[in-house]
């Protein structure tokens, strides 16, 4: 298990670089970036009169494209030698197979980040996922369980992505996310490398909850499809419904937004921002000052997403570029910071943990504090957003930590968002 | 456009398109709705309004356009000379 935040010999400084990669990253963001140039180049010659709009509207062809991403990074790993860590490789039989221990050794570290900061029990854990996994079942039982519920039908655009009630507790992380795409379609491919890798550990009960994972997946796709043709007909005139009504944050929602919750359709900013007022909603009012949620906006903004070569953040300028959001809120009595992010067609989630312990907190206090600083970064699609690396690159010293911290850095899919707020108010350590 | 008139009753505004970086400045009365000073934007840089969103200091303007709200001035909002608005276009994914 590759960790490179693991013990407490590391200095503090080194402890807060919340966004640090390894070499293996490097070859999925070269890719990444070659295949968004190839794809980019693709499309221009069909579309050179309707440009970008018509480039971005389409579902379906941002879904070939993540496929098309996932496609080659498997060729491009089958020719490289990867230096695998132990703990994790399995072999290399097939060429997914290779692909997954690269992706599983990352995301092994950044959960191996979480569990050391959050003082949780994840090193007695014989998996790396599993202290993480330990909290997950449950919930995740009970999202899917949910999802019938009609008040949560928004939610199921992202829930659709999980698989419903794992059949043991045992199973990793791994199997609960490996069936990444909004519709559950293409995407599976990739998913299924992930069960090979892990079935290290448990292969049985991988195997079982892999036959059982799409059953439910595809049971889900099913049911999911079915509420929209029950409830909804798109040719009836929808009035823009405010959300909530007379809140200066409110979002507005158009018949177009509504129709982006479609079976296999991409989620925009506005149902993003729309949940997060959903999920505001039901957190308790006196609960309701430990929280900070940034719009989808606040990420673009920082990183400078929009810009057609983004740049590395620079700490000072991206701290200017939204100076003025926060300016009445004070986002270091915050417990937890919440930033959405929309990053190469996808979505993923930053959650700031503590971060006014950073202040208070002397470094040698921080492991035996009950409130520990950090940054947890969730995605739904390993590896896709590993690109941000080069956006936020700056954290090295304390001081800058501190600003990037001030700017929250959890992202996490719509999944997590609701995992997160269930169990945020039962504990004071994000110990998830 | 702007004549370095600095009346009270109008404000200088910039619209920076997230895109381009490019900064557009208006100079509006404070009474006028900014629902005008969005379509004029748009319209200068041939944009779709309904695939745009504006922010102002992190407070999305035409998201939470309400009939009420759409008298929203800039008096309401606090805007004063050379504030920003961001101009974004609408973004979606998996």
């Amino acid at each position: 298990m590759t960790r490179r935040f693991t013990s407490d010999s590391e200095s503090p400084s080194k402890r807060f670089q919340a966004f640090e990669f390894n070499a293996d990253d490097e070859v999925v963001e070269k890719q990444s970036a070659k295949m968004i140039a190839k794809f980019r180049n693709l499309m221009k010659p069909r579309n050179k009169k309707s440009t970008k709009n018509k480039y971005l509207d389409s579902p379906i062809i941002k879904y070939k494209f993540l496929h098309c991403f996932t496609k080659n990074l498997e060729k491009e790993f089958r020719n490289e030698a990867i230096d695998v860590d132990a703990g994790v490789a399995h072999g290399t039989k097939t060429p997914q197979k290779e692909i997954t221990t690269l992706l599983l050794d990352d995301d092994a570290t950044d959960v191996g980040t979480v569990a050391e900061d959050g003082g949780a029990a994840g090193e007695e854990m014989p998996g790396l996922d599993v202290s993480v996994v330990s909290s997950s079942p449950n919930h995740e039982k009970n999202q899917v369980c949910a999802i019938s519920d009609d008040d949560e039908r928004i939610e199921m655009c992202s829930s659709s992505t999980l698989v419903s009630s794992p059949s043991t507790s045992e199973a990793p992380l791994e199997e609960q996310e490996s069936y990444p795409g909004s519709g559950g379609y293409e995407i599976v491919e990739t998913a299924t490398g992930d069960h090979q890798l892990e079935s290290r550990d448990s292969r049985a009960a991988a195997n079982a909850y892999k036959t059982s994972g799409q059953e439910a997946l595809s049971s889900l796709d099913a049911r999911y499809g079915d509420v929209w043709i029950l409830d909804f007909d798109f040719s009836k005139s929808f009035e823009d419904v405010i959300y909530p009504q007379g809140d200066p944050d409110a979002v507005c929602i158009s018949k177009r937004d509504l129709q982006l919750l479609q079976p296999a359709t991409f989620i925009n900013d506005t149902i993003v921002d729309f949940y997060i007022q959903y999920l505001k909603s039901k957190i308790q009012p006196e609960e309701k000052h430990r929280f900070h949620f940034f719009n989808s906006f606040f990420f673009r903004k920082l990183a400078d997403l929009d810009k057609d070569q983004p740049g590395a953040c620079e700490g000072k300028e991206a701290f200017q570029r939204v100076l003025k959001w926060t300016r009445k809120v004070n986002v270091f009595k915050k417990d937890y910071i919440f930033i959405p992010v929309n990053y190469r067609l996808h979505w993923s989630l930053i959650v700031i943990c503590h971060p006014g312990e950073v202040a208070n907190v002397e470094d040698e206090e921080i492991e035996s504090s009950p409130k520990v600083p950090c940054i947890l970064h969730m995605d739904s699609i390993r590896g896709s957003h590993r690109g941000l690396k080069n956006l936020v690159q700056s954290c090295h010293s304390r001081k800058i930590h501190l600003t990037v911290v001030s700017f929250c850095f959890i992202m996490w899919n719509v999944f997590w968002r609701k995992l997160l707020l269930s169990l945020a108010p039962l504990r004071s350590s994000p110990t998830f | 456009m702007s004549r370095g008139r600095s009346d009270e009753d109008t404000v200088k505004l910039k619209v920076q398109y997230n895109k381009d970086g490019v900064q557009t400045f208006f100079r509006v009365k404070r009474s006028i709705k900014l629902q005008k000073l969005m379509e004029a934007f748009c319209k200068k840089r041939s944009l779709d309004p309904k695939s745009m969103q504006f922010t102002f200091d992190g407070v999305g303007l035409e998201k939470n356009k309400t009939p009420e709200e759409l008298l929203l001035n800039f008096v309401q909002l606090g805007m004063e000379d050379g504030d920003e608005i961001d101009a974004l276009e609408l973004v979606d994914g998996a």
